[in-house]
């Protein structure tokens, strides 16, 4: 028996290795700082996705894991977690972890890249993670909504029901969204086409600010959000969820359910989300367009009802050598334009149709289908990751057509068909660690089909291909330092079809063709890099600097596009000589820890050779009431700002954060700002959490907060300066258990004072628009579990 | 090795640069930091004012730019909307000009002809400017009336039934009856020709997303001053609801285009 001792700062971990054994044992006991025994406590091994509870001595037992490295995570709520690198030899293994107190929220959860395998304090680039209970408390009508009080992490919304993320300013493809591992492709170009994924099947997301071209290639510029669905349940164990979420300003009723298992290995996890709302509410009763006075009718913004309709299966197996799962998710959006948005607003087209819930024209559905397999494999002492993905989006925006010209009434009112079709593979092999040294090889490839349909033509049809390699190595020094770097190579190629529209004469007789986009073929390589360090010399403290080169090709409406995108009123037109976009981004994080509480900074500088923005012209388009023709161009641009985050617990049940953040963003061809920067704002929250033994209410919470946002004066040309403004909101939760039977109900009340504000990234912006009043949200969850012991 | 250095030194330069830099483009009647929009005057025509087919709409406006114009655009459209119009229409006149200009003040002065056989009717004028640099002018948008030069009397209808003094028509159906007959008598007459008639029995909805109407008759091939209209609106119960908006509209239109409508709210009652 070997017997190893490491006092690591303040806690403790001991580990014996017994008993040769080609089937190994890891088991354990969990203590608090004060010697006592943790029961409840969760042990997990993400490699092979298998865990444990402690009991009520502190003892837990993992059986049948194979000789190789693990990651192995420790958490408790009111504790440190922890996590621990372990190299199992061919013996049993018994570890001693002794748990640091904490008061702050978030411990109950392991922050870890879970593509890198390096905790967050190791990693030299911020990294936040949120978890299904964040998501509930905070529960908005889109996942990307409830991100939004993350610091440096906004929305550009299209009302309500379509928003898509925004990093430190970036958006569009500068943002990469993962599901599963695969990138989510579904025409994120364009600022009225939200996230296609189902808010509910969100149980862990990571997200990564800054670059991360290293590890994802192309897009990866503003950061990365990393969205995970639960992990399926224990061996033995079934669980399930049903949650019902209504709310009051679009009498939006939402219900999900969720059923996942485990039988010897064997795993399998479903869920069913529909969503139904009605137009939202303003508050207000009209809106100015242009010296127009235009009304809003019972305060409802008519012709903003949707609906989704979501699947998710996922099967698979979990055993020592690894874990293969296999997932299928359908989401189904109907959403309608406000009629307002579309064109100039009249005010006959502001009068209600009787209906708030029926959607009318224009409107857009979407269909979006993904089959992913993910797979991680010991392969002697080394994890090979591998992810494969089809998806499909299939995207129509319907609008009632107008002749225009001498062209005739074109029929039906599809007026945007977009089908996209793309194939991802990407693979990660994880060298087992070499003294200080461990590392990552990998590759990624990406096949993209799109094709084109409707009266209306923005962006033509496409094949594109590209593909990646990269290397990452870390080293660690004295335990303290930890130094990272790595190099990426990339290659694409974008084959875009020619598009011509039919011209006609004034007795409308066809008499030739315009060209609206040529043939364009484009390839593109790039090499990018990056490197960086993070230091905790103290268990108190926590420093890291990372400086990386990010890329992204352009995409095919970027080259390509030249017509109007329904909604923008303006004509959109591609350049098709565009170089890929490449940037150079520092980023450096300080984070002071303590028991009760932490505060961290987080500034960061980008610089962009060639930044790709739409650029207005002083030209009109040719097309009939096309406005104002928008080019995609390249500039040399700067984006720099920070984020500020600070919290603090009085005691332990009460919590106050304080969290800022600002960008600043130049152009500097044009020397004006770039378009859709977000304000300065600020986040102040206080919440109060009681918990109660052996009554019918085991927990309940009480959150307020107030957010402020200035005025956005930073504007680029045509864009219109955004008055500041302050929302608050509270959220109240309870926590009920009537035999065994858990019951969770979270009420909370968004725009609490019925502000009324506009929101400087929402599309409807230009009309000057309010955003959603008040707006109250009942959220009931019921979970449920059953556990086999034959 | 030289993009490199590029990229690695100029961050650091650009924090200073980001202050005080101007980078000049290559046009020059491009300024960096210009986002003065253009402004638009438009002298002639005025809001609301008429004009008869044949004649010239006297456009006169002046644009003015810090810096440099580039473009305005006339755009002017019907704005027959509603209902069952776009049945009626002949031909509306639409006429849509790009005019390239340069300077800092440009004053536009042409006629807009109107074509003789102008379908009458109210017509947007939309003027809209953008400078060089891309910054867009608020448009000005008038509403003007257009008459036909021929003509610019309207139909007359006069209806004997349903009963024009009543502000609501109540449609009562008999307890064990499915349809409900309810005749539409009148005549319909006109100075010069009369063109045709509409009758539009819909659901209440004045936005511009069709609805199916629960009946229409449209006669587009009526000619002479006078017309003996009789029709019968079959209403069945099946189709409706009682506690719904319904409306009923007719419409007369004369070989021109003007036109003559009479609404009314209907309200159903289902025993």
């Amino acid at each position: 028996m070997t017997f190893k001792l490491s006092a690591i700062l303040c806690w403790t971990l001991v580990l014996y290795t017994s008993a040769f054994a080609q089937s190994i044992t890891v088991s354990g006991k969990i203590t608090g700082p004060d010697k006592t025994d943790v029961s409840g406590a969760s042990i997990y091994l993400p490699q092979i996705k298998k865990g444990a509870l402690s009991d009520t001595t502190g003892y837990f037992k993992i059986e049948g894991i194979k000789p190789g490295q693990y990651h192995l995570h420790f958490s408790m709520m009111g504790y440190q977690p922890e996590d621990i690198e372990l190299k199992l030899g061919s013996r049993d293994t018994f570890l001693l972890i002794q748990f640091r107190n904490s008061n702050l929220e978030l411990s109950e959860i392991i922050v870890e890249s879970e593509d890198q395998k390096i905790s967050e304090s190791e990693q030299s680039q911020t990294i936040t993670v949120i978890t299904r209970n964040f998501i509930q408390k905070f529960s908005t009508g889109t996942l990307v909504n409830s991100l939004e009080r993350l610091p440096g992490i906004s929305a550009i919304n299209t009302g309500v029901g379509i928003s898509k993320p925004v990093i430190r300013g970036l958006s569009f493809n500068r943002v990469l969204v993962l599901e599963n591992g695969i990138r989510q492709e579904g025409q994120q170009w364009g600022a009225d086409h939200g996230l296609e994924i189902d808010a509910f099947n969100a149980d862990r997301i990571e997200i990564i600010k800054g670059p991360a071209s290293l590890l994802y290639g192309s897009d990866a510029i503003g950061g990365v959000i990393s969205i995970r669905p639960a992990a399926a349940p224990q061996e033995g164990h079934f669980e399930g969820q049903f949650t019902s979420v209504f709310r009051s300003n679009n009498s939006n009723f939402s219900n999900s359910l969720m059923l996942a298992g485990n039988i010897k290995g064997w795993v399998f996890r479903a869920r069913a989300t529909t969503q139904d709302f009605g137009d939202y509410s303003v508050p207000a009763d009209s809106f100015t367009y242009n010296r127009y006075v235009l009304p809003v009718y019972d305060n409802k913004l008519k012709n903003t009802a949707g609906k989704e309709r979501n699947i998710a299966l996922m099967a698979g197996v979990n055993k020592s050598w690894g874990f293969s799962h296999l997932t299928f998710t359908q989401y189904n959006q109907e959403a309608g334009f406000f009629v307002g948005a579309f064109g100039i607003p009249r005010t006959y087209a502001l009068q209600p149709d009787g209906d708030t819930r029926n959607i009318g024209l224009p409107n857009q559905t979407i269909q979006h289908t993904k089959l992913i397999s993910n797979n991680n494999i010991i392969i002697g002492r080394n994890w090979l990751e591998t992810d494969l993905g089809f998806q499909r989006n299939i995207r129509t925006e319907n609008a009632l057509p107008h002749a225009h010209g001498f062209a005739p009434l074109p029929e039906g009112t599809r007026s945007l068909g977009l089908d996209l079709k793309t194939f991802s593979l990407n693979s990660r092999y994880h060298l087992e660690n070499k003294g200080n040294y461990s590392g990552i090889i990998g590759i990624s490839t990406n096949f993209q089909d799109n094709k084109r349909s409707g009266y209306e033509f923005v962006i033509p049809d496409f094949q594109s291909i590209n593909g990646g390699i990269f290397g990452f190595v870390q080293y660690k020094y004295r335990k303290t330092l930890v130094f990272n770097g790595g190099l990426r190579g990339d290659a694409g190629n974008l084959n875009i079809s020619e598009y011509k529209d039919l011209l006609y004469n004034s007795q409308g007789v066809q008499t030739g063709f315009l060209e609206r986009t040529p043939a364009i073929e484009r390839s593109f390589s790039n090499l990018s890099g990056s490197a960086g360090l993070a230091w905790t010399p103290s268990v108190r403290l926590n420093i890291k600097f990372n400086l990386a080169s990010d890329f992204r090709y352009p995409t095919a409406p970027e080259l390509a596009s030249n017509g109007i995108h329904h909604g923008s009123f303006r004509h959109e037109k591609g350049s098709p000589n565009l170089d890929p976009e490449r940037g150079w981004q520092a980023d450096f994080n300080c984070t002071l820890k303590s028991e009760k509480g932490q505060i961290s900074l987080t500034p960061f500088y980008s610089f962009f050779t060639n930044y790709i923005y739409l650029r207005p012209t002083g030209k009109f388009s040719f097309l009939p009431e096309g406005g104002q023709i928008y080019q995609y161009t390249q500039s040399e641009a700067v984006l720099t700002g920070g984020e500020f985050y600070a919290e603090y617990h009085i005691i332990k049940a009460l919590h106050l954060s304080l969290t800022g953040e600002y960008v600043f963003a130049q152009n500097f061809t044009n020397a004006i700002p770039l378009p859709l920067t977000p304000p300065l704002s600020f986040l102040a929250e206080a919440e109060y959490t009681l918990k109660f033994n052996k009554k019918i209410i085991t927990e309940a919470f009480f959150n307020l907060s107030a957010q402020s946002f200035a005025e956005q004066n930073r504007v680029d040309r045509n864009e219109k300066v955004t008055p500041g403004y302050q929302v608050i909101q509270a959220v109240t939760g309870v926590t009920c258990k009537f035999k065994n039977q858990e019951f969770r109900l979270i009420v909370q009340v968004q725009n609490a004072a019925n502000a009324q504000y506009m929101n400087h990234l929402s599309r409807y912006r230009i009309l000057n628009l309010p955003e959603p009043g008040r707006n109250l949200v009942i959220t009931l969850s019921v979970p449920f579990q059953k556990t086999s012991h034959s | 090795m030289r993009n490199f250095s590029k990229s690695v030194f100029l961050p650091l330069l650009v924090v200073f640069a980001t202050f005080i830099s101007c980078k000049k483009e290559s046009n020059p009647t491009v300024e960096p930091g210009d986002t003065s929009p253009p402004t638009i005057v438009v002298a002639t025509p005025t809001q609301e004012e008429n004009f008869t087919g044949g004649n010239a709409i006297p456009f006169k406006a002046t644009f003015s730019d810090n810096i440099s114009l580039s473009e305005y655009r006339i755009e002017m459209h019907s704005d027959f909307d509603g209902h069952s119009h776009e049945k009626l229409t002949t031909v509306p006149f639409y006429f849509d000009t790009i005019v390239s200009i340069t300077g800092k003040q440009h004053t536009g002065e042409f006629p807009i002809q109107i074509p003789l056989d102008v379908t009458a009717g109210k017509y947007h004028f939309m003027v809209t400017c953008i400078d060089a640099a891309g910054n867009e002018a608020e448009f000005v948008e008038l509403d003007l009336q257009i008459q036909n030069s021929s003509d610019i009397i309207p139909p007359i209808l006069s209806l004997t039934s349903p009963d024009t003094t009543l502000s609501v028509l109540t449609v009562n159906f008999e307890t064990d009856s499915a349809t409900f007959l309810l005749p539409i008598l009148g005549t319909i007459s006109d100075d010069q020709e009369i063109k045709g008639y509409s009758i539009v029995f819909t659901q209440h909805n004045t936005s511009p997303e069709p609805i199916p109407p629960i009946y229409e008759r449209t006669n587009l091939n009526l000619t002479g001053i006078s017309y003996v209209l009789n029709e019968t609106l079959i209403l069945r119960k099946a189709d409706l609801f009682s506690n719904e908006h319904y409306e009923l509209i007719i419409t007369v239109v004369d070989h021109v285009g003007n036109r003559y409508e009479w609404e009314t709210e209907v309200e159903i009652v289902i025993p």
